[in-house]
């Protein structure tokens, strides 16, 4: 559904240094960027820096957006832009071929599963971006992590946006938000969840935004009079309070979350309560989920290595060009 | 009093005032009045840039008219949260400048002011919010 990579020892470089390319860029004639013209099928060129799945496809930002037929087995080139620095991309499964992509520059959308992109970040800060989620249960619906600020929303398809809580706390420090996923589970409060990767856990939020709350705290509202408090959780169950750089999952099955950790790749079947280490292969992997097939499931790391599990994490698996 | 909410939320056009004790709603402005508007705002609009943190790392008070998420929690949740405090409600070492109101308001009196905030709230949020606190209802004690 969305993923997100930074890569601490480069990316603020990079995305300081992308600002004004990207500007450029953006100048010319609506925003349109172009696409590839007879490129070949192959593989991703460069780090794999973001993952999504436009219905079956799975595309990649990697110096350009990729697009696999095949679950990534074969790539073939889908647009030069928004280029190398996409930090997450964002789909969902009643937007068919619509494409939501944080950069350097901002916020662009793209209406054809990634050849063509315009800006999409009109009012948001002109601060860089780190997250993007559609809302699992209204399409038009989006959130926005804004470093140093906190969550933004649209709820008409990124024309407009507000403002709509400030960062998680946790352990008494405002943290940034580095990942995010809407999560479709009843949240008590007439609505659904919003759960944000931080640089310690996962925290969450009703999308009322009334208040972060551990992720710990249940599948209920915690404030909820009626809220079935959660039996207490063995410690060796709970996701690490470490950076977690992807949230993945498929909407339609909003229980089952994947969350890449410095440990790998980590996975919770009951919307977070509960944790299992289900792949070590890749540090810090990013994510996304295939929302036609909630158990396929595709992992990249910064180093090139893209992996996949075809069983919901069970068993994973090398990508490799036949 | 429920009874009667839930009559004003199915009744068509300003649902509050048809279902609502006017004598209530009055009582319970003039209790917001006294105990609430100094933080929640006089004219229910919270504290100014209520949805950052304050220096103390706790939230502004929030508005309690249909800009809020006042209207986004159940009644059982409300009357909770003024009478206990939001830090004893939610638990986990969660700070919170609102005080509990138990030994200061009867509970008669939290009910009125939430009459009152309710009652200022458009048809759609009411109704919204007289699902929520169906549900909450329905569920296990």
């Amino acid at each position: 559904m969305m993923a997100l990579a930074r890569f601490p020892a480069v990316s603020r470089r990079r995305l300081l240094a992308g600002l004004g390319a990207t500007a450029l860029s953006l100048s010319g004639p609506p925003g349109l960027l172009r696409a590839f013209a007879g490129a070949a099928a192959g593989r991703p060129t460069g780090t794999v820096t973001a993952l999504a799945f436009d219905q079956g496809k799975l595309l990649a930002a990697a110096a350009g957006i990729w697009a696999s037929h095949d679950g990534g087995v074969t790539f073939l080139p889908r647009a030069e832009g928004p280029g190398a620095d996409v930090t997450a991309l964002a789909s969902h499964p009643d937007l068919d071929g619509v494409i939501y992509a944080i950069t350097p520059g901002g916020l662009m959308r793209s209406p054809d599963a990634g050849i063509s992109w315009h800006p999409a970040g009109t009012g948001l800060p002109a601060t860089p971006l780190d997250a993007v989620a559609i809302a699992a249960h209204d399409p038009q619906t989006l959130y926005v992590a804004v470093r140093g600020d906190g969550l933004w929303q649209s709820k008409d398809g990124a024309k407009t946006w507000d403002f709509a809580m400030d960062r998680p706390l946790v352990d008494t420090v405002e943290v940034d938000v580095q990942a995010l996923a809407s999560v479709g589970s009843l949240s008590g409060m007439g609505g659904f969840w919003v759960y944000a990767g931080t640089s310690k856990g996962v925290a969450k939020v009703p999308d009322c935004f009334c208040r972060w709350s551990p992720l710990e705290s249940g599948g209920a509202m915690a404030v909820s009079a009626s809220a079935v408090k959660p039996a207490p959780v063995d410690p060796a169950l709970r996701l690490p309070h470490l950076s977690v750089t992807s949230l993945a999952l498929a909407p339609a099955v909003p229980d089952v979350l994947f969350a890449g950790l410095p440990s790998g790749v980590w996975k919770s079947s009951d919307g977070g309560a509960t944790w299992a280490l289900v792949s070590t292969a890749l540090a810090s992997p990013i994510l996304a989920v295939n929302p036609q097939d909630p158990n396929h499931v595709v992992a990249a790391d910064a180093g090139g290595a893209m992996l996949f599990s075809r069983d919901g994490g069970v068993t994973w698996a090398a990508l490799t060009a036949a | 009093m429920r009874a009667l909410i839930t009559i004003a939320v199915i009744a068509a056009g300003p649902a509050w005032a048809e279902g609502i004790d006017t004598a209530t709603i009055q009582r319970g402005q003039q209790i917001y009045a006294t105990n609430c508007a100094a933080c929640h705002g006089a004219n229910l609009q919270g504290q100014p840039d209520w949805k950052h943190r304050l220096a103390t790392g706790r939230m502004p008070a929030p508005p309690h008219d249909v800009t809020g998420h006042s209207w986004h929690h159940s009644d059982r949740d409300l009357f909770n949260l003024t009478k206990l405090g939001v830090a004893a409600v939610v638990g986990d070492g969660y700070e919170s400048d609102m005080p509990a109101f138990a030994g200061k308001l009867s509970d008669d009196e939290i009910t009125a002011v939430l009459d009152y905030i309710k009652s200022t709230w458009p048809a759609r949020a009411q109704a919204s919010q007289a699902k929520i606190t169906a549900a909450d209802e329905a569920a296990p004690p």
